[in-house]
């Protein structure tokens, strides 16, 4: 677990001189010369950020070889040094088809970053620069093409390029909110540490120390601020304030969507029997839609560690009925995630990290990204045990989603045909990275738990005994 | 909940479905591969009078046959019908060590299927298996084995040595614990609705409703004239119902370190004497199983033996949640979670239910005693589960539960039994305790996989049809006698 996540504390003390560590290599012309400590608006967490662009035909092969070897060599890719980067909790890049054979590929870039925009683009340039110019010299309109590097005074228009093709999302969940990168892999490490300090001391460390938890308590503090100082001194900083969830949060998340709603609702009667015509006369995909190789091609690329990712496209049924259902459900969702589901689960299910669903080709294409924890088939599995309702509601206006009775009733409870259908529409994904990849949504919450409890000695002996047992 | 009995067609259905015939002790399995198809074949036909089916309460010698996607396609089903499988069951066990697979199930290291005995790439593909059981000290046993050898002989020939399986004494395994109690009631299986709410009987039985409320997709073939004489066609009518009544069966022979497993609990046990406390270690032990050796649950009776829970299966977690009593990653919570799993106790239980399995396999190996020291002998376990998903079932227990190091809110914990122990991502086994738990670190693996595939379990119809010397087609004469052409042509 602390492989990717010990030099980190050691580069992150270097890199304020603009020093690079010497085992990665030569750099590119800017980061070298920035010499800038990345410093991140604390106050900002868990950002979504999605970009897609149109991918020039020539160099599409080009493209998905770069970041498929980037991709299946994460730690030691050179291009951009993963591990370096501050602002990213997940990000990935997928080539997406085209919609009609015609059609130009596109490139997909979907992030969840800390700090501002422009701090994440600059962090990404900075231990980057190399891989962000040779990804998107393979797309089209990119003013740099011609360059073999991108020179200092360029590097604001490579960044607009990426920002004018920056897309919002039609739903959005937080698995962990209020939580930087660099918390996150601070309250790990200190929780790796106390472990290793106890598991040091015996299989039964409690005898050790004459059964008095006080006496523990104290010896655990005095290890970690031998041994971990910086991290402990590093609990003091500010965090994100949780986002404001009053009543009056909540109106002014809705308000701009009742006029658009609210001359609907004399016609809800005629909408929903149009719904439901339609629910009977579309054709579901049958079970045996998934191609071997494909499946195949998926589970390859999957559980290697405990956290897995998942790329979902499928087109939208055709007709603004369809459209303008699925966003205005995608609209719900996101309240729901913002103001309801905001403790880290979401109906009950507790193993994603980042999920979010955009709309591509004008409304036409309906695309997934998540960042979950877990084996494809328990998270599939845990969706049709608990939360199939949501699921259904989106995608049963999709194609060939199984069939569907009033938007959310029967579709994902077909356990079957859901699961085939989903992996059928599931799209590979050439890079993906994850800042703590061994991390599960559980763990994260309850390190910092553990890390409260260092921040302020728990106050009663049963607040005592309680947090020892959270080890 | 339901309450109405669903009516099982148990004439239909191999009696291994009902039982794995406990007074039956010597037990035998032949893995075999097919020669020759035509006479593989008439072989079949022969044997169908011998085969076991039905729910019995008494019974004499007992017989069962199961066949694999390369024994299926030898014994002449075409690839489409192949194709109606499920993918998993096509690739079967057979994969190189570094496909998904074998990541997933934790055969890496020693278990990798390249080091197996039988049944992993490379080796000649197990196209039958043959299952004889008979009672104990039965002296014609032997005889009984010796004439079905020469029955198929030039038809079939073994590809791996037998495996002869025998029963310890109070149904313990060979570490020393009473094992087997826990064991789905199938929905339909007595003739009366029982307390113990019965589990779907599609779950573990095609044909018949799934916990989902819908009928698994069951494996099909073309309606040739010989598949309407046998099989039922499809709702659609222009398939037969080859998988109705039968079941997917995965068979894993499970090498047991017995030796090294107590002397790594005796090791644990150290005082700072550093003298062994035997009653410690096996402390140790059952909180890594869940269960004291005599087969009463920790929840029951967390701080020592009582036997007079050995056959309780009635229990569950609700007082147990942080698992003071059974810790959360010990061996028979993390197969069955019951109602631990959150959200909520109701839909952890509904989640559960959808991932049985039913156990039917046996030991093999001479016992070793407690802390003896390592014999030199093998010894082990020759698991065998029956589900109509494997993925959802055999494969989602053993990944999602057995390994997974983040089960139920773990951080590093793999199952200390049976675990894979990948260093730096298990190895260790977390004992709740208040007010500070006890940990034991750098855990090695006692059970290694040395041999397994999926095999399938046909109805009394499937295996008419199968049997039947008019269904092999023509075109389909090559027979699959390398592993590596089997694969291919039949996940092609």
């Amino acid at each position: 677990m602390g492989n990717s996540v010990q030099p980190l504390a050691e580069k992150a003390k270097r890199t304020g001189s603009g020093e690079r560590p010497a085992e990665r290599g030569p750099t590119s012309a800017v980061s070298a010369k920035s010499g800038r400590v990345l410093a991140l608006d604390p106050t900002l967490a868990g950002n979504a950020l999605t970009i897609v662009r149109t991918v020039l035909p020539a160099r599409k092969a080009e493209l998905v070889d770069l970041l498929t070897r980037m991709g299946t060599n994460i730690d030691t890719t050179t291009e951009m040094v993963f591990d370096a980067l501050e602002s990213v909790h997940f990000m990935r890049w997928v080539v997406i088809e085209g919609a009609t054979p015609e059609a130009p590929a596109q490139l997909a870039f979907e992030s969840n970053y800390d700090g501002t925009l422009t701090q994440h683009l600059a962090d990404l340039y900075e231990h980057g620069a190399r891989a962000m110019h040779a990804i998107y010299r393979c797309c089209a309109g990119y003013p740099f093409a011609a360059v073999p590097e991108l020179a200092q005074d360029q590097l604001d228009g490579a960044q607009s390029f990426l920002i004018a093709g920056k897309i919002e999302y039609e739903a959005f969940y937080v698995g962990r909110r209020g939580k930087t990168a660099r918390r996150i892999k601070i309250e790990s490490r200190l929780r790796d540490g106390i472990e290793r300090y106890l598991d040091g001391i015996g299989s039964d460390p409690l005898r050790h120390f004459a059964n008095d938890p006080e006496l523990v308590y104290a010896a655990i503090v005095d290890q970690l601020k031998e041994k971990q100082l910086a991290d402990i001194q590093a609990l003091s900083e500010p965090e994100p304030a949780a986002p404001r969830q009053s009543a009056a949060a909540l109106v002014k998340h809705v308000l701009p969507i009742v006029p658009l709603v609210l001359p609907l609702l004399p016609l809800l009667p005629g909408l929903l029997a149009i719904l439901r015509f339609k629910e009977r006369t579309d054709v579901p995909e049958s079970y045996d839609v998934v191609p071997p190789e494909q499946a195949r091609l998926l589970a390859e690329r999957e559980d290697f560690q405990v956290q897995n990712q998942l790329t979902h496209l499928v087109a939208v049924k055709p007709g603004p009925f369809r459209l303008l259902t699925a966003r205005v459900v995608l609209y719900a969702i996101t309240t729901l995630a913002r103001f309801i589901y905001n403790q880290g689960d979401l109906g009950g299910l507790s193993t994603i990290h980042y999920a979010r669903w955009v709309l591509i080709d004008g409304g036409k294409r309906l695309l997934f990204f998540s960042n979950y924890d877990g084996s494809w088939e328990r998270y599939l599995g845990d969706f049709v045990d608990q939360a199939h309702k949501g699921l259904t509601s989106v995608w049963s206006n999709t194609q060939g989603f199984p069939r569907t009775r009033w938007l959310l009733k029967d579709g994902a409870t077909d356990e079957e045909n859901f699961k085939a259908w989903t992996r059928a529409h599931q799209i590979p994904t050439q890079l993906w990275y994850s800042a703590y990849k061994h991390l599960t949504v559980p763990n994260i919450g309850r390190n910092g738990h553990i890390c409260a409890g260092l921040v302020e000695k728990p106050a009663t002996r049963e607040a005592l005994e309680r947090w020892l047992e959270l080890l | 909940m339901q309450t109405n009995v669903v009516n099982l067609q148990k004439d239909e259905i191999q009696g291994l479905v009902f039982t794995g015939y406990p007074k039956n002790e010597a037990g035998i399995y032949l893995l075999l591969g097919v020669i020759d198809r035509v006479s593989a074949r008439a072989w079949l036909r022969s044997l169908l009078n011998e085969v076991t089916f039905g729910e019995l309460r008494e019974y004499g010698a007992t017989l069962n046959v199961a066949l694999s996607a390369p024994g299926l396609s030898a014994l002449g089903l075409d690839l489409a019908s192949l194709a109606t499988f499920p993918l998993e069951f096509r690739e079967g066990l057979r994969e190189g060590d570094e496909s998904y697979r074998p990541r997933i199930l934790g055969d890496v290291g020693d278990s990798a299927p390249s080091k197996w005995l039988w049944g992993g790439p490379g080796k000649p593909p197990v196209h039958v298996l043959l299952m004889l059981y008979g009672p104990k000290n039965d002296p014609s046993f032997s005889a009984r084995v010796a004439a079905h050898r020469a029955r198929f002989a030039g038809a079939l020939a073994e590809v791996a040595a037998p495996i002869d399986t025998i029963s310890l004494p109070d149904r313990r395994e060979h570490f020393g614990f009473a094992d087997g109690i826990a064991q789905s009631r199938i929905e339909g299986q007595s003739p009366r609705p029982d307390a113990n709410d019965p589990v779907k009987a599609g779950e573990f039985l095609f044909g018949y409703d799934n916990e989902f409320g819908k009928r698994p997709s069951s494996p099909t073939v073309a309606a040739s004239p010989s598949a309407r004489q046998h099989l039922e066609l499809t709702d659609e009518g222009d398939r037969a119902d080859f998988g109705k009544n039968g079941t997917f069966m995965v068979v894993r022979q499970l090498e047991q370190d017995v030796a090294r497993f107590w002397s790594s609990m005796a090791e644990y046990s150290k005082s700072s004497t550093g003298a062994v406390d035997e009653s410690q270690a096996i402390w140790l032990a059952s909180k890594c199983v869940g269960r004291w050796p005599s087969g009463a649950p920790l929840v029951r009776s967390p701080d020592k033996d009582d036997p007079a829970w050995q056959n309780d299966n009635e229990f569950d977690y609700r007082d147990d949640s942080q698992g003071f009593k059974c810790p959360i990653g010990a061996h028979i919570r993390k197969a069955n979670p019951r109602d631990s799993l959150e959200p909520s106790r109701d839909l952890s239980l509904i989640a559960t239910r959808r991932r049985r399995i039913l156990r039917r396999g046996r030991a093999y190996g001479a016992p070793l005693a407690m802390f003896a020291g390592d014999d030199g002998q093998k010894r082990g376990l020759v698991f065998i589960c029956l589900n109509t998903n494997i993925r959802r079932q055999f494969e989602f227990i053993q990944q999602s539960w057995l390994n997974n190091e983040k089960f139920a809110g773990l951080y590093e914990d793999q199952d200390p039994v049976v675990g894979d122990q990948t260093p730096g991502y298990g190895a260790t086994f977390t004992i709740p305790a208040r007010p500070l738990r006890r940990r034991l670190v750098g855990l090695e693996r006692f059970v290694q996989v040395r041999g397994g595939e999926y095999f399938f379990l046909p109805s009394k119809s499937a295996l008419g049809f199968l049997s039947e010397p008019s269904s092999v087609k023509a075109t389909d004469d090559r027979i699959a006698t390398s592993a590596r052409n089997g694969a291919a042509e039949i996940t092609a």
